[in-house]
């Protein structure tokens, strides 16, 4: 059988039933004092970690272990490499490798060739329509454009 | 550990801020009284009102039956902690024991409850 206690305000003892003072202050907060000594040294405002024989002063000393209160570890959410659609984990491995300098001229070529290739449909498109309105060419033309525009956006 | 002539402080709202006990009503002439006791008492000083318009409930030197809730005696029962309050005080009722105030601004002991004042126990800020 386990016997409740409590523990002591100003020195820390275990206090068992039948022992000790709850003193209740005049703002409603209780107080379970150890004994008549702790309750006179409290009432004289002295401060526990200025005597000696109290647990909060062997705390401040270094004379007892204090048990540390561990923090919980948050679980960190570990990045892992998978295989997506279009892409082999191989594959994916091997373009992390390279260098980003690498990547990046990679990059632009293919952006480059994209936009010429781009340009070379507008460039046809563009041959089509002058061939089948060539007088108003040029105000179509910019008028189309603009509307092009509009709608990309 | 109320006497005649003890000063007690008001904890609810009658309007009241001090009292003194006059009588205390026990049997057999006992002189003292502890928690859940009734006693007479006359009213010392007022509840300030701050410029608001309430009708006046009490007055000075009015004297009213009241209930003891705190002692600063410490009370011990066997198998726990003994208890102690930092003053003396005490809820008004009216000679057919019902609470003059609605509220009652204090901590009081939950053995109140056990001396057929559980009515003043419900009020109460807090029950320790």
């Amino acid at each position: 059988m386990v016997i409740k206690t409590e523990v002591c305000a100003f020195s820390d003892t275990r206090i068992y039933p039948g022992h000790g003072v709850r003193f209740i202050r005049r703002d409603g907060q209780p107080i379970t004092l150890f004994s008549a000594k702790c309750k006179s040294l409290l009432k004289q405002r002295k401060k526990p970690a200025k005597l000696t024989w109290t647990q909060a002063w062997r705390r401040l000393n270094k004379k007892i272990k204090v048990e540390e209160v561990t923090r919980r570890r948050t679980r960190k959410t570990t990045k892992l490499n998978r295989a997506i659609v279009g892409a082999s984990l191989e594959e994916i491995k091997k373009k992390r490798s390279q260098k980003p300098e690498v990547r990046s001229a990679q990059r632009e070529a293919a952006a480059k060739e994209v936009k010429a290739r781009k340009a070379a449909n507008k460039a046809a498109k563009g041959s089509a329509a002058a061939m089948k309105a060539k007088p108003t060419a040029s105000k179509q033309k910019g008028g189309n454009t603009k509307a092009r525009g509009g709608a990309k956006r | 550990m109320i006497r005649t002539q003890t000063l007690l402080k008001v904890v609810d709202n009658s309007g009241a801020k001090l009292v003194k006990c006059i009588k205390v009503k026990k049997k057999g002439g006992k002189m003292s009284a502890g928690v859940g006791d009734i006693v007479l008492v006359a009213v010392q000083t007022l509840r300030p009102r701050y410029g608001r318009r309430i009708r006046l409930k009490m007055n000075k030197s009015e004297v009213h039956h009241g209930v003891i809730v705190q002692t600063r005696r410490l009370y011990r029962n066997k198998g726990g902690i003994g208890q102690s309050f930092s003053s003396n005080s005490v809820v008004l009722v009216t000679p057919q024991l019902k609470p003059l105030g609605t509220r009652i601004s204090a901590v009081l002991p939950s053995r109140l409850r056990g001396l057929k004042w559980a009515k003043l126990a419900a009020m109460a800020k807090k029950i320790i």
